[in-house]
């Protein structure tokens, strides 16, 4: 490569010869303003605020579009071209808003930053103060382009990053104006990347409030990418699902096995934050992400094993208890790291409660013994129907560390009258008896209470051993329940009858038998500090007739005091990162934080593992590249089927041929589906490609930075 | 790569129409100029015609568009407009603009008929009051003899880029094959100077494409500010303002229109400078043509009732009153828009081009 020598502000460079005297100036800490420069876009030069001064050139030059040459001598900070730029800063001022501080840009905006660089002279133009309109038309971004200042940035990016061109300049009644290109959106072809908020300097397009989290302490690239953030163990979900686009399943199935070990069970049983997240919500509804994920894990080739890493053993022992998704995750990572592993499980089986609490119609157990097969495939020894009585004596027993995952295997039971009579069961134990194949015994009639994903398993498995009525009862209101939308829906199409709203007041029985629920209307439900608060509604105390209830309220950690770690309304107490009272024992899952979600505890197991291989003398990294490099193509060109493709629903058995038997009944996607549902991706992370918006705080910082 | 030669007919300075001119009177001429430069090129040709125009005898590729720039000499400008979007140049080193995979440039008529025929010729638009003339001249010939200047008050040499001359300085000047001779305009002694830039402003804002900040913004500054010494609204300090600003445009701008566009004015702030002062200060037009084609709005006090009703219908806050009171409005303010009139049932505003005596004070309704 070529390089040329040139001057800038009495400094000597050396720089390659394709760049512009902007980039020689600003790679060397020396800043010169510019506006409508970006370093991802073709230079402008409308600004007017780059020009400079070049020795024998009369006038000034822009510098952001022309080349270095060799024995160029440039003053960044002559006066004439100084004065230009004030002036250009002035023009800006007198269409854009003076006032900066009622602006949602205001500390982030470019032009304020720049104003205050150049400054102004103050001359008395007249202020042209363009109209307050606001157009609200686009579901994600929002347009107030009485703060346009016309750089065209967005134009250029809308054009020549994304090849789409739904924005451009018009003239409208004589004057310059960015605005839609075509009549409506739809025609315009917007495919909502959102590279032109991305890139405006002002407050003139942005983001609309509430698609993205406005969190400081989060990364730009968590910020912009709210599937990725929403999922406990940011999962690279745009990754997968682009994969999934081109067809290539086992990279996509490895891209979702560089964060998790057990791909396939989330597929199925995953509470999906990441679509609770999708941009795509605001849009037409969220991507079907858990089903894309199923697919794909379900392609898998295995081809992902020759990236994978397995560290050299360290000699280090370490012991896990309890096999659910958090003790199979940190036994997996841990194994790789090149400790021994042993893992004790006291039920027959590895799985935790995706064996014996979550029921086989919703995780085919074939998933889950492939996927603990892998794992135990690497060399992690698992040891079922070994109790663990104490966690430090098990610590005494020469191992270097341990980790508990014991989760809540225990049920809570509500102080109410009755609730210890025959046939009054508690879900955990309900559920595991079914997994067993000892089920408890179910009358015609149950009564489950409890509005969450436990008691919705725990109503369709009585109603698949018989049950003739079932009903669900819970305090919450319909839209507050904390099952998934889906599974109430499946739930009623069952005909599980929800009562909503209700406080339990009494098991009702009648010689030691179960013969109702009691239960009353409530409204104005809260849960404060000491529970639940809310006032019952007068004469709204009915019985629902039971021969069987099941308590579907919670769970906890089946242990007590004895188990050896300083334990927190029963469940294990953690500090300093998953460190419990016990030096060398460590603890995550939900054990710790009470009952979470199978992907909460393998992301909490990951950062667990971390900790334990450092305190065992290993640098605690567990990243990997399982899946091959992804060059994710920013120019997505004006796709008409993006917009008209709505989400795509999964094949599910019937009712009447699902609720007689335990079969699985979200048969999820096919490949046709798949792809389809993976097109709709907006491709969120296309926009952390582009390079973020620099101040001149920032040139000037890494000038200090240098000297 | 392959070539493209656009024969830019779209780029005109309003004051010199000479494409379509040459096109429809010199057919043969430019099209064997435009396949001459074509062949040392390379090229293909493409012609590029106002919309709505025809030209009789013209074959081969040609393609309309409604835009018109002083931008579509440039390559870039004229493939953005091929594109479908708005004319916007863009000048830089080493650049490519590039058409349906071909680079593209531009030639004019002017320039293909002088590549056929020597730049011997000369075309001139001559503009007196609302006619265009074109004329064919010669080059080193004196201005003097293509236009009769005596008895005029004013030349203006090319057109909106172009500069105020007294007639008999002009009249001396020998046309040379510029820009600067395409265009002649002719100033009679009953025309307003600060109307003609009013004229000229406002032409350069409709002709300006936007992208750069200093002809966009100052083009519209201009025209505001030339406009307001035709209502009274200017300030003192305003031609000041002009010559500083407009120094600083002619360096700073991006384009060869942005940076001439502010000459016009400029020249007839310098050679007329006690017209505009009179504009100014005194807010009188000697010509009788600015003050009267806007005329001052005044509340009559002798009919005026206090009501209010015209205080509601201003969007401007320009009239002061209280109930009871006789309404005065604020000439400062007033953007003479008119609402007040149809606002007000008594009929009691009333316009003026000299203003009568009015209240100075507050004073109530029936004390005048």
């Amino acid at each position: 490569m070529a390089t040329v020598n040139l001057i800038i502000d009495g400094k000597a460079i050396t720089c390659d010869e394709s760049k512009t005297v902007l980039e020689a100036a600003l790679d060397n800490g020396i800043y010169i303003p510019h506006l409508c420069h970006h370093s991802d876009l073709h230079p402008n030069g409308g600004c007017r605020l780059c020009v400079v001064k070049q020795e024998g050139v009369d006038g000034v030059i822009t510098s952001c579009s022309t080349k270095v040459k060799e024995g160029m001598v440039i003053s960044t900070k002559e006066e004439t071209a100084e004065k230009v730029r004030k002036l250009s800063v002035e023009l800006m001022f007198k269409t854009h808003p003076s006032e900066c501080v009622g602006c949602p840009k205001y500390g982030k905006c470019h032009l304020a930053s720049i104003s205050q660089y150049v400054g102004d002279a103050g001359r008395e133009f007249r202020q042209q103060k363009l109209p307050l309109i606001e157009n609200e038309e686009n579901p994600l971004m929002l347009h107030e382009m009485y703060r346009c200042i016309l750089c065209g940035r967005c134009v250029r990016a809308c054009s020549e990053l994304r090849g789409v061109g739904a924005l451009k300049f018009e003239k409208v009644d004589g004057r310059m104006k960015v605005v839609i290109n075509g009549n409506s959106l739809e025609e315009a072809g917007c495919q909502f990347c959102g590279a032109c908020v991305e890139v405006c300097p002002t407050g003139s397009i942005r983001d609309k409030v509430g698609v993205f989290k406005d969190d400081p302490s989060l990364s730009r690239e968590m910020t912009l990418v709210p599937c990725s953030e929403g999922c406990p163990a940011h999962i690279n979900v745009p990754k997968y699902i682009r994969f999934i686009k081109e067809g290539n399943y086992p990279a996509a199935a490895a891209t979702v096995r560089e964060k998790a070990p057990i791909p396939e069970c989330l597929g199925y049983i995953c509470v999906h934050s990441c679509e609770l997240q999708c941009k795509r919500q605001h849009l037409d509804g969220p991507l079907s992400i858990r089903n894309l994920k199923r697919f794909a894990a379900s392609q898998d080739d295995g081809s992902w094993k020759a990236n994978a890493f397995q560290k050299d053993a360290t000699g280090k022992k370490v012991a896990i208890i309890g096999a659910g998704p958090a003790g199979l995750t940190a036994g997996y990572y841990l194994k790789k790291l090149g400790h021994e592993v042993t893992i004790f499980e006291k039920l027959p089986k590895a799985g935790g409660q995706m064996r014996y609490g979550i029921p086989s119609y919703r995780l085919p157990r074939e998933v889950l013994d492939k996927e603990i097969a892998e794992i135990e495939s690497i060399g992690v020894e698992i040891k079922c129907g070994v109790d663990v009585k104490s966690a430090a004596e098990l610590k005494a027993e020469g191992y270097d560390a341990v980790f508990v995952s014991v989760g809540t295997h225990a049920g809570n039971r509500l102080p109410l009258e009755g609730n210890d009579l025959p046939n009054v069961y508690l879900n955990a134990d309900f559920l595991r008896s079914i997994n067993l194949d000892e089920p408890l015994p179910v009358g015609e009639n149950v009564v489950v209470l409890g509005g969450g994903n436990v008691a919705i398993d725990c109503a369709e498995s009585a109603l698949r051993l018989g049950a003739k009525h079932v009903v669900m009862t819970c305090l919450e209101a319909p839209d507050k329940m904390t099952a998934s939308e889906e599974e109430v829906t499946w739930a009623k199409e069952d005909g599980i009858i929800v009562e909503n709203s209700r406080t339990f007041d009494a098991i009702e029985s009648e010689n030691g038998k179960v013969t109702g629920l009691t239960v009353t209307g409530i409204e104005g439900l809260k849960f404060g500090p000491k529970g639940p608060e809310f006032t019952r509604i007068p004469d709204s105390t009915v019985t629902f007739p039971a021969d069987t209830v099941i308590f579907a309220v919670g769970q906890h950690p089946d242990i007590t005091e004895e188990f050896g770690l300083e334990l927190n309304r029963g469940r294990i107490v953690t500090a300093d990162g998953h460190k419990t009272s016990v030096e060398g024992v460590y603890a995550a899952g939900d054990a710790v934080t009470g009952t979470r979600s199978v992907i909460a505890a393998i992301a909490e197991a990951r950062a667990a593992v971390s900790e334990i291989d450092i305190f065992l003398g290993g640098d605690g990294n567990i990243e990997e590249n399982l899946a091959p490099e992804q060059i994710a193509n920013p120019c997505i060109g004006k796709n008409p089927e993006l917009t008209k493709t709505h989400r795509t629903e999964p094949t599910v058995t019937d009712s009447e041929s699902r609720k007689t038997n335990f079969e699985p009944m979200d048969l999820g996607f096919d490949c046709s589906k798949a792809g389809c549902e993976a097109s709709r991706c907006l491709q969120c992370d296309l926009r952390v490609q582009i390079s973020p918006q620099k101040f001149w705080s920032d040139y000037i910082s890494e000038e200090g930075g240098q000297q | 790569m392959k070539n493209l030669l656009v024969v830019s007919c779209v780029s005109d300075d309003i004051k010199a129409p000479l494409s379509m001119y040459l096109m429809k009177n010199y057919l043969s001429e430019v099209v064997a100029g435009v396949e001459k430069y074509a062949s040392e090129l390379d090229a293909d040709i493409m012609y590029l015609l106002p919309e709505g125009e025809k030209v009789e005898g013209l074959n081969g590729d040609v393609r309309y568009t409604s835009a018109c720039s002083p931008t579509l000499t440039n390559p870039y400008s004229v493939a953005q407009v091929l594109g479908g979007n708005i004319p916007r140049p863009m000048i830089q080193d080493e650049y490519v603009a590039v058409y349906e995979d071909k680079a593209v440039s531009v030639v004019t008529p002017e320039a293909a008929y002088g590549i056929k025929n020597g730049f011997n010729d000369k075309f001139v638009a001559v503009n007196v009051g609302e006619k265009t003339e074109i004329k064919k001249a010669t080059v080193g010939q004196i201005v003097g003899e293509v236009v009769a200047l005596e008895g005029t008050k004013a030349v203006l040499l090319g057109g909106l880029k172009g500069t105020f001359m007294a007639p008999a300085e002009a009249a001396e000047l020998k046309l040379e094959a510029t820009e600067k001779f395409s265009s002649i305009t002719v100033y009679d002694s009953s025309e307003c100077m600060v109307d003609a830039c009013v004229q000229l402003m406002n032409q350069a804002y409709n002709a300006s494409c936007g992208k750069c900040v200093l002809c966009r913004e100052g083009t519209s500054q201009f025209r505001q500010i030339v406009t307001e010494m035709t209502t009274g609204k200017a300030k003192s300090g305003d031609l000041d303002l002009i010559k500083e600003v407009s120094e600083l445009i002619s360096i700073g701008a991006y384009c060869p229109f942005g940076q001439n566009m502010t000459k016009p004015l400029t020249s007839a702030i310098a050679l007329f400078p006690d017209e505009f002062d009179d504009h100014i200060k005194r807010k009188t037009c000697k010509c009788g043509k600015c003050y009267k084609a806007a005329e001052l709005y005044y509340i009559d006090p002798d009919e005026c009732q206090g009501c209010g009703d015209c205080i509601d219908a201003c969007p401007e806050d320009a009239i002061e009153g209280k109930d009871g009171f006789i309404h005065i409005i604020d000439q400062d303010l007033c953007e003479q828009c008119g609402k007040c009139v149809s606002a007000c049932d008594e009929g009691c505003i009333k316009t003026a081009t000299k203003l009568p005596k009015l209240p100075k004070k507050k004073t109530k309704v029936g004390k005048w």
